[in-house]
């Protein structure tokens, strides 16, 4: 049995990654265990001589960017579309790659990705005619009475492609009740992450720095799991 | 779908109860479950039951997690920096490319080995690395909550404290499921007990019951009690005992007031001994709580504070130290290994002012000479680092000269870059820190001859890590994102 552990190299790339909390990822390219073995202690060997094994260069016209999964996601300044760059991975055969997606018609006040479903999510606000007669509930409508216009808060679902409606989400574009202005939003505080079919948005207005917002959404089911939201008691009192 | 069909189920986002606390930072802990951290406790849910809408009018209507930590005091900031990817788990290839893509990113020359100012200039980022054949694997790795709470009473807030926790994201998981494991014990006891009082209800339904009832296990921790019932209790117990802890009460002309905080229904102090707080005293001085990042096992925190004419920066640890933690129990600090000071250290912290005991584990991390931070500088080592031996420390305490502090740096920002520092940074190889150069509000700085760069981290993702970068060289100063992956981290220059 010893001697069948020590002579596996299978077993002792699963022992190598296992013992340095690491998991395969997906491979384009094919690699016995042995190589990839040495790219593992190669990776471990990196930490400590701390010296970069590749160079390059991003072009970069905004701060307002995201990294995921190996993908350099940045928002124009000015365009109001994104520019995508993919990471080379030469042990996976992935080449550099960057593209340009279509711009969007509304404000964007942050967004999150997740490569591996080709999922762009971008929250924004754009300007409806809205219905508030019906109470609690608000609808869109055309330009009539009983009308109020008002900015919409809205998540897009994407590809990360070409910013298509992603096929994936069984609602590609949600929306709930917007604030009066969207520069009550305060962009920084804007966060999406992605896990699996969760999408978890939180934002927070400027006028109440003490009002943080939290929406955990099934983005592939289109239920919404948890909502969280918090109103100052100060406010409450005034 | 058509627009007019979004709203015909519009949902609408209320203010919500006044009885809950603010959700100041969250994250995926993995598909099934979610981290928040709020005022005063952390809150983990899962993610496949169903939460009730919320209603301002009925505080029992808030979401009740699976479980709860409470935090030593009261926080009013906090950032999550958790290790590994969310896309963890194998799933398919990378994405093609759009149809009309060109591949226009040119393929990736060297950076000279010093880097000149023209190689910014132009407003482009750098990246460095190699993507790698598998991930870390974050069910494995640790999570990091920076989190800022006053010291004193507000309005007379003495000061800020940063805090940071590092929680084994297994170990997260792992309470969490035996608290819905004991959550299941609960449901199948009262199951069967109402089975039992109903005769036609025995038989083969009271046996499987019973069945299941004896391979669940129920837990036998006396400081662990389930939020399930600390959220009975609070329904007896109606309003008066609040999510948060604290009891609202009314006082004539004046509304509801919160009264002083009372002692929450569960002690944290068998989950806390898997978490590790440190404190950093801020002195006043902003505690960007953003600034801590987790890569792969790695946690690195830098975090700088003004004590005098001292300065005191950076600190790096060795992942084994989470399992140290495993191995702990009298004295959780000696089993932390530093495995690298960058910056040579200073003490700043002071006295736990939790105890152990009663509060989980409340470790003084002190890094420098053996000073504590109260004290009056007469270089003893007196204080609470007596008892951390193990932890190694940098060369030693430097005195520094700090002209008027500047304004925090955002990124995007121009960064403010330090004075010359007392050293000479000639002849340093670009790879090579000057240790007599210091960071500012999470800027660190190194030279290169007459070139000097700062660096900040302000991102990571999977093994890549995302940095603003400065340059300066002479009286010109040049910014820019420089992306480093493959985990060098370290390797900036």
């Amino acid at each position: 049995m010893h001697t069948f552990v020590c002579d596996s190299e299978e077993i002792q790339y699963k022992i190598q990654l296992y013992y340095h909390g690491y998991v395969d990822a997906p491979r384009t390219a094919t690699s016995s265990y042995m190589d990839r073995r040495m790219h593992l202690d190669k990776l471990r060997h990196q930490w400590v001589i701390t010296e970069p094994t590749q160079n390059g260069r991003l072009y970069l016209s905004s701060t307002f960017y995201v990294l995921e999964g190996g993908l350099f996601a940045m928002l124009g300044r000015s365009s109001n579309c994104f520019f995508i760059t993919r990471n080379q991975g030469p042990s996976r055969g992935i080449g550099p790659l960057a593209w340009k997606t279509p711009s969007l018609d509304f404000k964007i006040l942050t967004f999150g990705m997740d490569p591996t479903v080709n999922l762009l999510a971008v929250f924004g606000v754009t300007e409806m005619w809205v219905d508030y007669s019906s109470s609690m509930k608000f609808r869109l409508v055309t330009r009539t009475l009983n009308r109020d216009k008002k900015h919409v808060m809205q998540i897009h679902l994407l590809t990360l492609t070409d910013c298509t409606p992603c096929p994936l989400a069984a609602l590609p574009v949600f929306r709930f009740s917007g604030f009066p202005d969207h520069r009550y939003i305060q962009d920084a505080w804007s966060k999406i992450l992605i896990s699996g079919p969760w999408l978890g948005l939180t934002w927070r207005e400027v006028l109440d720095s003490n009002w943080e917002r939290l929406l955990i959404w099934n983005w592939k089911s289109g239920n919404i799991c948890l909502v969280w939201s918090y109103l100052n008691v100060l406010r409450n009192r005034s | 779908m058509e627009l007019s069909e979004c709203f015909e189920e519009p949902f609408l986002i209320v203010n919500v109860s006044q009885y809950i606390e603010r959700v100041l930072a969250f994250s995926f802990i993995s598909n099934e479950y979610l981290l928040t951290v709020h005022q005063e406790h952390l809150s983990v849910y899962n993610l496949s039951k169903e939460y009730p809408r919320f209603n301002r009018l009925d505080p029992s209507t808030e979401p009740v997690p699976v479980y709860q930590l409470a935090l030593p005091g009261i926080c009013h900031a906090a950032g999550l920096h958790r290790s590994g990817s969310l896309d963890h788990i194998p799933g398919p290839p990378p994405i093609p490319p759009p149809p009309d893509a060109t591949d226009a990113l040119p393929i990736p020359s060297f950076i000279p080995e010093k880097v000149t100012s023209t190689s910014f200039e132009d407003g482009t980022a750098a990246w460095r690395g190699e993507e790698v054949p598998f991930y870390e694997d974050p069910s494995r790795n640790i999570l990091a909550v920076n989190l800022i709470r006053y010291v004193g009473h507000w309005p007379r807030v003495a000061s800020t404290m940063g805090m940071t926790i590092i929680i084994p994201l297994q170990r997260l998981v792992d309470f969490a499921e035996e608290t819905v494991a004991k959550s299941a014990v609960d449901a199948i006891r009262i199951a069967a007990k109402h089975a039992e009082a109903q005769p036609e209800a025995q038989g083969k339904a009271a046996a499987q019951m019973h069945s299941e009832l004896s391979r669940v296990q129920p837990l036998e921790t006396p400081h662990h009690y389930p939020i399930f019932e600390l959220a009975r209790l609070e329904r007896q117990r109606g309003v008066e005992l609040t999510r948060a802890g604290r009891s609202a009460t009314t006082v004539p002309g004046h509304g509801s007031v919160w009264a002083p905080r009372k002692p929450r229904c569960f002690q944290p102090a068998r989950w806390l001994k898997h978490a590790l707080v440190f404190n950093q005293e801020t002195h006043g001085r902003p505690y960007d709580y953003r600034r801590s990042i987790v890569s792969g096992s790695r946690f690195v925190s830098s975090i700088e504070v003004r004590e005098g004419k001292r300065l005191f920066q950076l600190i790096e640890f060795n992942p084994t130290w989470v399992n140290a933690l495993e191995r702990r129990l009298a004295c959780p600090a000696r089993d932390v290994r530093v495995h690298k000071v960058v910056k040579c250290g200073y003490p700043m912290f002071h006295p736990v002012e939790q105890n152990w005991e009663t509060e989980g584990l409340i470790v003084p991390l002190i890094f420098g000479e053996g000073v504590a931070a109260n004290d009056d500088s007469d270089g003893s080592d007196e204080g609470p680092t007596d008892s951390l031996p193990e932890i190694h420390f940098g060369s030693g305490i430097e005195e520094y000269n700090f002209p008027p502090l500047p304004p925090l740096a955002t990124p995007g920002s121009t960064p403010i870059i330090p004075p010359p520092p007392n050293k000479s940074g000639a002849g340093l190889r670009p790879t090579e820190v000057d240790s007599s150069e210091h960071s500012w509000y999470g800027w660190r700085v190194a030279r290169c001859g007459e070139v000097k760069y700062a660096w900040k981290v302000i991102q990571t993702s999977r093994d890549i890590i995302a940095l603003d970068v400065a340059i300066q060289e002479g009286s010109l100063i040049y910014t820019a994102v420089s992306v480093c992956a493959c985990a060098c981290m370290g390797c900036w220059f």
